[in-house]
């Protein structure tokens, strides 16, 4: 073999071991050693787990993920990002961390909270659900009375109306778990408002379904009753087991699209009513206060928006190579249509690819072949849904809203990647 | 013919359509929902003194408000007594101590909701006065919520409204009252939501560069 042709072989051995290591997320220097010129890769030596017995089945009756992956959790929202002076816990919120996860459901384990008066722990023996008000019959309903309903099993995310409230005004949110974590999506199983309805007999002056949960808050929101009959769920599982106590065990109320709040959890009672009730969490809460002082009331649908969740914040890139861009992308008003993204702030932008089937009201991975050569970029998503809908930037919402409207931020989102690899949160 | 009305329901977010198509709705589900037209026969019928207890909704009309009365007078004993411990004797946000955390300021705020730092409380904000005796018998004190009488609870009200300068101090308050008191910031919202508000478009090429609202403002 020539020397020129064993230089050739080498370029490609290297430059495919680069783009290896690139891709696994190694730095280049933990492979090829800070200061060495040649690579040093030591033989495989056999580890102590190929040499003893592991666990034996069943040594966790309900499994957990490997210890390995701990950092992996729910966060508390901190002086960071709210206002200096933390919420107290008991009506407080945490945050999913979007950057580790993986397709479009959210482990269960995972989900997002956001409570009003803690976590009950409610004995579902003793659970009810009261169905009154404007039906022919008024009924009570324990949880296998529900369960004995014709099901459906639907996915769906949930997002809090406040998700990203943080960002309005500047990049604050130091990674997308901050800026973007009050957001998951689960397969739920649970039966049809409206099969529910129909068993009490709905009067024809109803106009609203008020649904309040049995926590020490007791919190109630209204719902159009059009709205309710055509997609709302109540729900008793996520991704195939019961639901967490943190989402609402034993009994929830979906509203598929519509804003986190209005999931009631725990749900105890469902008044049917020809007004709603304008409690706090659709009065002084839950409304968007514009410029002029006047605030949107019942602005209840979660706008198509969408975020990548790798290469983001506080992530480093490590050598220069191929790198797929992902994240995801979902509306309240139906499918995703369109994934744009965006490696030079916005400029010029090429479609991605969505992961299918996509689903209606759900969220939707997407994902963009990129070489990153070494320059600095600002990355962005743009969504479109099904009804043609473009997500807004922030400076267009504010332009509208002002920056005082607190909910409903789904403008796009910057991710700024740095020279030496690393990502900030930052419009570059 | 149910599922084109409830198209254009969406469409013209017209939540408060005739009622009529509430029963065309209800006869015309999605698709993989299984058909049946009969009743199930499943959950127990009860009257509402089975569930008297949970039916707590105040409405804007006064529907729901038990019998009781208060005065500000009292009602200012029982703040110092359950809510100044997390709301500060003040009514506002943050107050010292082992309780220091982020409470929702109860008074103030006048004519600061078109300013650049509003600041939106019961008094400023609020468009029912109902909804305040309805959020303190759900959920209040946050530690021991249902633990006042409902005269208690028209007390307090009544202070709240006193406090955001709405009512005197002897203005004694009950189910015939509380609904007719007209909030400062009653025409303060906006229906139906009319979003779409934004005009963006798919740009793929040569399209501006998206930088932070913040610097917008400044220009």
């Amino acid at each position: 073999m020539t020397k020129q042709r064993k230089d050739i072989d080498r370029r490609r051995f290297l430059q495919g071991l680069g783009t290896l290591v690139a891709a696994s997320g190694l730095g280049i220097n933990q492979v090829f050693g800070a200061n060495s010129r040649q690579p040093v890769i030591e033989p495989l030596k056999v580890p102590d787990w190929s040499r003893q017995q592991g666990r034996p089945a069943g040594s966790l009756r309900y499994g957990q993920p490997s210890g390995y992956e701990s950092r992996v959790q729910r966060i508390l929202t901190s002086p960071v990002l709210y206002d200096q002076i933390p919420p107290q816990p008991s009506s407080s919120w945490t945050y999913t961390p979007l950057q580790d996860l993986h397709g479009s459901i959210t482990p269960n384990g995972l989900f997002y909270e956001r409570h009003h008066a803690g976590i009950p722990n409610i004995d579902p023996r003793e659970h009810r659900l009261i169905v009154h008000g404007l039906v022919g019959q008024a009924k009570m309903f324990t949880m296998a009375d529900i369960k004995r309903f014709p099901a459906v099993t639907r996915t769906h995310f949930i997002e809090c109306s406040g998700n990203t409230d943080t960002e309005w005004e500047k990049p604050t949110g130091r990674t997308v778990q901050e800026t973007h974590g009050l957001l998951s999506c689960a397969q739920w199983t649970g039966v049809p408002l409206n099969i529910l309805l129909k068993e009490c007999g709905i009067k024809g002056s109803a106009g609203w379904v008020l649904a309040e949960g049995a926590d020490a808050a007791n919190m109630l929101r209204s719902v159009p009753i059009q709205m309710a009959l055509d997609d709302v769920l109540l729900v008793y599982a996520q991704n195939g087991e019961a639901l967490r106590p943190e989402q609402g065990y034993p009994l929830r109320f979906l509203v598929p699209g519509g804003e986190g709040n209005m999931n009631v959890k725990w749900l105890r009672r469902l008044e049917i009513s020809d007004q709603p009730a304008q409690s706090r969490e659709e009065t002084s809460k839950y409304t968007d206060l514009m410029t002029n002082g006047l605030a949107r009331q019942f602005t209840f649908v979660m706008q198509a928006n969408s975020v990548i969740t790798q290469p983001s914040g506080s992530q480093n890139l490590g050598g220069h190579g191929f790198y797929e861009i992902r994240g995801l992308a979902w509306s309240g008003n139906g499918k995703i249509s369109h994934v744009d993204v965006s490696v030079d702030g916005g400029r010029n932008w090429q479609p991605a690819q969505l992961q299918t089937p996509v689903e209606n009201k759900a969220l939707t991975v997407f994902r963009f072949p990129w070489e990153w050569r070494g320059q600095g970029h600002v990355l962005f998503s743009r969504a479109t849904d099904e009804t043609g809908y473009v997500q807004p930037t922030r400076t267009e919402l504010v332009k509208v809203r002002g920056s005082h409207s607190e909910y409903h931020n789904n403008g796009l989102q910057p991710w700024e990647v740095r020279i030496d690899g690393s990502v900030i949160n930052s419009y570059g | 013919m149910a599922q084109l009305l409830i198209l254009m329901a969406k469409h013209v977010r017209l939540w408060l359509l005739a009622p009529a198509l509430v029963l065309a709705s209800a006869v015309c589900p999605a698709d993989d929902i299984p058909m049946h037209d009969a009743r199930l026969h499943i959950g127990t019928a009860v009257t509402s003194e089975v569930f008297a207890s949970w039916n707590i909704t105040v409405f804007r009309d006064g529907a729901g408000l038990p019998p009781g009365s208060g005065n500000a007078v009292a009602g200012e004993k029982t703040f110092e007594l359950h809510c100044a411990r997390c709301h500060g004797p003040l009514g506002t946000r943050y107050i010292g101590g082992n309780q220091h955390r982020n409470y929702p300021s109860l008074w103030g705020g006048k004519g600061t909701l078109n300013t650049g730092e509003p600041v939106q409380t019961i008094g400023s904000y609020w468009p029912y006065a109902t909804s305040v005796f309805d959020y303190i018998q759900r959920a209040m004190p946050f530690w021991n919520p249902k633990t006042m009488s409902d005269n208690d609870i028209y007390g307090l009200t009544a202070y709240l409204l006193f406090r955001n300068e709405i009512i005197d101090k002897e203005t004694i308050i009950d189910k015939n009252v509380l609904h007719r008191i007209n909030m400062p910031n009653r025409y303060g919202f906006v229906q139906p939501d009319p979003r779409p508000d934004t005009q963006a478009v798919r740009c793929m090429q040569d399209c501006p560069p998206i930088k932070a609202p913040g610097i917008l403002k400044a220009r």
